[in-house]
This record gives C-alpha cells, structure tokens and sequence, in this order.
C-alpha cells in the first residue's frame, strides 16, 4: 500500500489547548474521509470520519462507527471508555481539515435530538479547549448564533480562528 | 507578517497518515442522509450562511 505524510505545522496552537492525547489517524488523499480506532482492553472500535461539500464553503461532518459491512454509521453509542480520547482525535481531524480546506466551515448535528444535546453538553464542557481554536455558532430558529452554554441549538458550524498555519506534504508542496 | 511562536507553544502534529486506498463513505446511506438534513437546515436561514460571516 502506497502511503504518503504530512506534516501539519500551525503556529499559535498551544499545547495547552491539546490536553488529551488522541489516535493516530489516516486520512484520504483529498482530505475529506478520516479513518482511526478506538481501543480499549475490551475491544477496538473502527471509526471514520467523512466530509461532504453542502455549499459553496460548507462541509458536512459525519462520525461513526464503521459496522460488518463497512458502512458507517451512528446509531450506536459505542461506550468504550474513551470519548475524551475520541473527542481529541476528532479536534486533530478538524484541524486537519482546515489545513487543507482553509476558509471552510464545518456544519455538524447529532442523527438524533438526544445525539445532538450531547454534542452540546461536550461542547459546553469543553469550550476553554475548543475556544481558542474554533469559533463555533449554534444554529437555532433559522439562525446561527455564537456559541452559548445552555442553548438547545439545532446544528453547529465550525470555522477555524487560525488561519496562519501551513500545511505541507513531505515534498514542501502546498496541496 | 506572520507571528513568531515560541518552539514549546507549537503543537508538533503527529505525521498524518494519508492513505490513498482509504475508502469514502460518502455514499453511505447515514452520510447521504446526513447532508440531506444539513442542507435542508442551511435553506430554512433566514440568508444564506456565507452572510454571516461577512
């Protein structure tokens, strides 16, 4: 299998910022479909990551289980013990992507009501890592809003507050 | 004029795997259904999302 890497260097991301560690990852040649595993002693869960262009600048984020016939999907809870971690390696992705798709904005939402309130109940724990890093607006009653605790947002959309970072291939170029 | 960053405060990102075979799941069934919805949201703004940012 033929491989190539990437090094992302972004400037002003403070480690302090990145407490947990996360997984490695491997990610598409186009940079829109993300594959990692979630392990624990019991199991290890296949997850992906896939990105669909919804507008001009807009992204869709889709997380998921990988299942036995390899599609995705996110009717389970997976529980395996490590959403930080799987929190972590989702944020990485994230970056990622806006090193290659700069400008770009991610719009994300839970597959159900209750999915999406604990995407909000995450974000709301974990706005002082996420703030430094992301702007993220809340869409609720047909209008996005900045990002507020204890709001029943519908969606959220992700824009990238760093632009000044560069991400390179393993021969300099700009892809 | 770009930010000089001190060496301790920069993230030193793992090497990004990028594989070529990596399969899309793009036309999955959940992602088909998740743009779907994500589109129908976006057209109920009140203006188009890109207005926001402006």
């Amino acid at each position: 299998m033929e491989r190539s890497t990437v090094k992302a260097n972004l400037y002003s991301f403070n480690t302090h910022t990145v407490k947990e560690k996360f997984y490695p990852f491997r990610v598409s040649e186009d940079y829109l479909s993300y594959y990692f595993e979630s392990r624990s002693e019991e199991r290890t869960i296949h997850k992906a990551i896939e990105l669909v262009k919804i507008d001009e600048n807009t992204y869709n984020l889709a997380l998921g289980d990988l299942g036995d016939d390899g599609s995705l999907n996110d009717s389970v809870v997976s529980n395996n013990g490590d959403m930080h971690k799987v929190l972590a390696t989702v944020s990485q992705i994230i970056v990622t992507f806006f090193g290659m798709y700069r400008d770009r904005r991610i719009y994300f939402t839970g597959s159900s009501p209750s999915r999406t309130r604990l995407y909000r109940l995450i974000l709301s724990r974990e706005q002082a890592n996420w703030s430094e890093i992301f702007e993220i607006k809340g869409i609720l009653k047909g209008e996005p809003f900045n990002y507020q605790s204890g709001v029943d947002y519908e969606a959220f959309v992700i824009t990238h507050k760093n632009r000044d970072y560069e991400t390179k291939d393993e021969k300099g170029r700009y892809p | 004029m770009k930010p000089k960053t001190k060496k301790e405060d920069t993230l030193d990102l793992p090497r990004v795997t990028v594989d070529p075979n990596l399969k899309s799941h793009a036309n999955d069934p959940f992602v088909v259904r998740k743009v779907e919805e994500a589109k129908r949201v976006l057209a109920t703004l009140k203006k188009p999302l890109s207005e926001y940012y402006k």
